[in-house]
């Protein structure tokens, strides 16, 4: 690999991230099946403990026991092919990231089915009084469960679309999320049933009354003509195994082999909190269930609760409310502006102290002028998010990428704010925001992807993408290439010619026709330095001409 | 007796739900899939078909399927997690029919208290409240109280309970936020306090001539407030007030009759009388937050009067007045404290407020670098300026300055001045301060103050 050596390139193969015994085939860099589109993470496994985690528990361990690595000293993520991609696992589903979605698909989400029955009764079978979001459980006329939230009556919205929204971003990621709708329901079609339990923040549950319904709807958001305002969120399929954490596997799903820290979806969750101001990403705010599919049973992890993403919060009696500024800047504890402030007398100010929100009480707190991705903060360290490597994040940031304006629009409309100029606003600043997030991350390294193979006027050629060029962040003036022969075996390469250029984003591919081919790339564009940094694209000759592997230099 | 106590700030030092966010768990409840599969190998791949990568990995996940072991939390998130989810009470909480066990500092120079807290709030649904109290201290105090009537609370904290004169700020406060907007109960409250400290009666008394008394006092009265605005509350008092003087249990100082000639100290008499104590207040409470205010004042006014049972040589009226302040000063995490107190008796011709209720400064909220009760007078005035600077929402600094000066009686001036400075270190929620560290220097030396609540 030459002067590969001296700079680090991702060599992200799943045989990389784990050590792998008797399998003598592992010595070649690239294997038959390579790439991997789909890691089957759902062997048959037997039904793994339900966990509960503590929420303060999981402050502080993330915040003073859990040290973030030396940033040289983070391996990359442990779950991608060979081709830098994540596989369908049953973390991950790709979705906008490798094809085309329609505004109709974005906007229908992780739903299949109708949704809550509006028309019937609702049984309520267990319910919650304070947090964030006040809620109950019901099972309407058909007999399905669904979990329910709603705004108080001065944030009509506020909560529930972000929840909505949330579920269709996150789902159009790739990620599993629980079926959502928001819906409009008359008071007196909801009734308390014989076995419902109400749970009272630090108290044990006990049965539910129809007084604890009535403290619940109390304040809630309605239309004029009276119907309640809420977002129900199916229960997802199979039983409840408890929130995962962020770092570490599960002990007890066999399934569950690579560090969660390690994996490339949970890094770049980053990204896509920091896009959609999901600070309350925390474990407690996913759930692991155990379902049967196919003749096996496995887990499948789900993400869940994007009550309080957005510009949506809480304030301190954790009541629903816009955002706290805090929030997305500073960890709930962090020593270094603590400091900062305690010794300046408390002269020194939080930068973020300054920013100013639009009052939409649909909207909340967000805003896109002093956001930073890099320094857009969750509610406390997580061992994933510290573990982000450039190349994580440039992936997450492809699929964000993928979100047009129209797109965005069509999904900030299923918050159904019945406000235009909230939900306007609302868009606008993700649409921003979006521009941000792409603008770091595709600036970072060479911003090549999408690899595929044409045919062009002189030939067979390998074609790809510039997504820092198709964001409008730089112009690049040429492609300078060069193919070399890979030995599969050793990892050795020879050149096949010298350095060459291409104005366009085709290269030809050469004339010879050893058994792998690799091709080093680098765009040349004024200002963008980082652009130079090498792409390795990979070919195997044999049988079907076809893209195998992609390393970058970062 | 207004500070929370030990046991509250350990449950509260453990991070309780309060740092939760909620989570749903989205599951069906009645959903147990898996059982088809029950007689399925772990790390059966049925129906898959892999590649040499792919074998590669589904080897190790079946080399996994032989060392299963069940996930289970650690001690401490355990433990964290039983108070989040109260499935056992935390210790705040504790109580056997509304009895809490308690360990506080409950009176000057008590240190820390055993004892126990009644608290029976809305009976049975009603606004009826109970309330009761009984402290044993290492230094021999004992504080016995009973409260029964309609007393303004929120939620399940414990009411406020008037007892000490430096508290006219919260004698009459119907707090805004409150359950109820008016407060009608009777009390009766019983102190032993065998090592009260008095230094001399005016701005002169030397801190060398501290002697040492006992006193055992009892309060019956009953108490009506009434919140006649948002910010004003009105409140009306009428009791009944005996004490009895013996000699102080602090063997390292001499007795008050052995350091003062008896004759000089107003009160100093073998058989106190007895007093009728009746009076009004108002207050104002404009503060944002009344516990931990960033913005905003309040002005409290109380008239007492302390009428003699028997004779008149003791029968006086006190008028006092605080005013408190807060500035922010740009942001919130600045904020300027400012107080003023002042109090004047008003002894009937010929009488003299006896020693043992003469308003005095020198306490953890008064002139912070001087021993308690430090200076005795009919008369008083307090300034205290704080600037305050909060680090995170939860932790505050501060720097501070008392001013006050006693006259020993209404017609001397206030011309004598003692002042300290400090700096301060406090814990708080959004609502209130849970630990106060201020230390502060004066003319006297330093002194450390360790309280569970703000200066002011």
């Amino acid at each position: 690999m030459g002067r590969h050596t001296a700079r680090r390139f991702v060599t992200t193969t799943l045989a990389a991230a784990v050590s792998i015994s008797a399998a003598p085939a592992l010595a070649q860099k690239f294997l038959p099946d390579d790439p991997l589109l789909r890691d089957h993470d759902d062997l048959h496994v037997p039904r793994p403990r339900e966990v509960e985690l503590s929420s303060g528990y999981d402050v502080v361990e993330n915040t003073f026991f859990r040290k973030a690595p030396a940033r040289g000293a983070i391996a990359p993520a442990g779950n991608v092919n060979t081709l830098g991609e994540v596989p369908d696992s049953s973390w991950w589903t790709n979705r906008i990231g490798t094809r085309s979605m329609s505004i109709e698909e974005l906007v229908q989400g992780p739903n299949r089915s109708e949704g809550p029955d509006v028309a019937g009764p609702w049984t309520v079978i267990g319910g919650k009084v304070g947090g964030i979001t006040p809620g109950f459980s019901i099972r309407d006329s058909r007999g399905d469960v669904y979990f329910i939230k709603l705004d108080p009556a001065r944030y009509f919205g506020l909560s529930t679309g972000a929840e909505e929204i949330g579920t269709k971003f996150f789902h159009a990621f790739g990620y599993f999320v629980p079926e959502s709708w928001v819906v409009y329901v008359r008071k007196e079609q909801i009734q308390v049933g014989h076995e419902a339990e109400v749970r009272v923040l630090g108290r044990k549950p006990r049965a539910m009354v129809p007084a604890d319904l009535e403290r619940i709807l109390e304040d809630a958001a309605a239309l004029p003509d009276g119907r309640l305002r809420f977002v129900a969120s199916k229960a997802v399929p199979g039983a409840v195994l408890g929130p995962h954490k962020y770092f570490g596997t599960r002990s007890d799903d066999p399934n569950d082999v690579i560090p969660h820290e390690d994996r490339r979806e949970l890094r770049g969750y980053r990204v896509f909190c920091a896009w959609l101001n999901h600070d309350d990403s925390r474990s407690l705010n996913s759930l692991d269930s155990y379902l049967a599919e196919g003749g096996r049973s496995y887990v499948r992890h789900y993400l869940q609760d994007f009550s309080s993403i957005l510009g949506s919060g809480s304030d301190w009696r954790r009541a629903v409310a816009p955002q706290n500024p805090r929030a997305g800047n500073e960890y709930i504890i962090e020593l270094g502006p603590i400091a900062r402030t305690a010794a300046t007398l408390g002269i020194w100010e939080r930068p973020w102290h300054k920013i100013k929100y639009e009052a939409y009480p649909q909207v909340g707190g967000i805003e896109a002028t002093v956001f930073d991705p890099d320094a857009w903060r969750p509610e406390f360290p997580n061992a994933a998010f510290q573990r982000m490597l450039p190349e994580d994040a440039f992936w997450a940031a492809r699929i964000v990428s993928k979100f047009t304006d129209e797109a965005i629009r069509a999904i900030v409309a299923q918050g159904d704010f019945r406000a235009p100029q909230a939900e306007e606003h609302l868009a606008s600043m993700i649409i921003r925001r979006r521009d941000k997030v792409v603008a770091r991350y595709f600036r970072a390294l060479n911003p090549l992807a999408d690899f595929r193979l044409t045919q062009g006027a002189a030939g067979p050629e390998i074609a790809f993408t510039n997504y820092g060029e198709d964001a409008g962040l730089g112009s690049v003036g040429a492609y300078e290439y060069e193919w070399l022969r890979f030995d599969n075996a050793s990892g050795a390469t020879e050149s096949l010619g010298p350095t060459a250029r291409a104005l366009g984003r085709a290269i030809p591919l050469p004339a010879a026709r050893p058994e792998y081919l690799m091709v080093r790339i680098r765009s040349i564009a004024a200002g963008a330095e980082a652009w130079k940094k090498a792409v390795d694209v990979f070919l195997r000759t044999t049988g079907e001409l076809k893209i195998v592997g992609i390393e970058r230099e970062v | 007796m207004r500070s929370p106590s030990l046991p509250l700030m350990v449950a509260v030092l453990l991070l309780p739900a309060v740092l939760s966010h909620g989570s749903e768990e989205r599951a069906a409840p009645d959903a147990a899939q898996g059982s088809a599969t029950d007689a399925v190998p772990c790390g059966s791949s049925e129906g898959i078909e892999a590649g040499p990568r792919l074998a590669a990995w589904m080897e190790q996940r079946k080399a996994k399927c032989a060392h299963i072991v069940p996930e289970k939390s650690n001690f401490l998130e355990r433990q964290i997690l039983a108070f989040e989810k109260a499935e056992r009470p935390s210790i705040a909480d504790v109580n056997f029919h509304g009895v809490y066990p308690r360990l506080q500092s409950i009176d000057h120079r008590s240190q820390t208290a055993l004892g126990v807290r009644f608290w029976r709030p809305d009976l049975e649904g009603s606004r009826f409240d109970l309330a009761g109290d009984a402290f044993w201290s290492l230094q021999g105090f004992r504080y016995f109280g009973a409260q029964a009537g309609v007393m303004p609370h929120r939620g399940k904290a414990f009411p406020l309970f008037p007892f000490k004169g430096d508290d006219v700020f919260e004698l009459a406060n119907v707090r805004q936020d409150d359950n109820k907007a008016y407060m009608l109960f009777g009390s009766f409250v019983y102190r032993w306090a065998p090592k009260f400290d008095f230094f001399g009666i005016g701005p002169d008394a030397r801190a060398e001539d501290r002697a040492s008394f006992r006193q055992r006092d009892s309060l019956f009265e009953a108490v009506g407030g009434y919140r006649v605005l948002p910010r004003l509350t009105v409140s009306a008092r009428l009791g009944s007030y005996d004490v009895a003087l013996g000699p102080g249990e602090d063997k390292v100082l001499p007795q008050i009759e052995e350091a003062f000639d008896p004759a000089t100290i107003p009160g100093l008499v073998a058989s106190p009388p007895g007093f009728w104590r009746f009076g009004a207040a108002a207050v104002f409470d404009a503060r944002d937050v009344a516990r931990n205010p960033h913005r905003g004042g309040l002005l409290a006014g109380e008239w007492l009067r302390y009428a003699q049972r028997e004779g008149g040589a003791s029968t006086f009226s006190r008028f006092a007045l605080d005013g408190r302040a807060y500035v922010t000063l740009g942001h919130p995490q600045r904020v300027l404290a400012l107080r003023a107190y002042l109090s004047r008796d008003e002894p009937g011709p010929g009488a003299r407020v006896p020693f043992y209720l003469l308003a005095y400064l020198g306490s953890s909220h008064t002139l912070r670098a001087f021993d308690s009760q430090r200076f005795r007078g009919e008369k008083l005035a307090l300034f205290q300026a704080e600037y305050r600077w909060e680090a995170s929402p939860s932790i505050e600094l501060a720097l501070f300055l008392d001013r006050g000066a006693v006259a020993a009686t209404t017609d001397d001036p206030l011309d004598q001045f003692r002042t300290d400075g400090g700096i301060g270190l406090r814990f708080k929620t959004h609502e209130a301060t849970l630990v106060r560290f201020d230390v502060a220097w004066g003319s006297e030396g330093a002194r450390l103050a360790f309280r569970f609540n703000p200066s002011f």
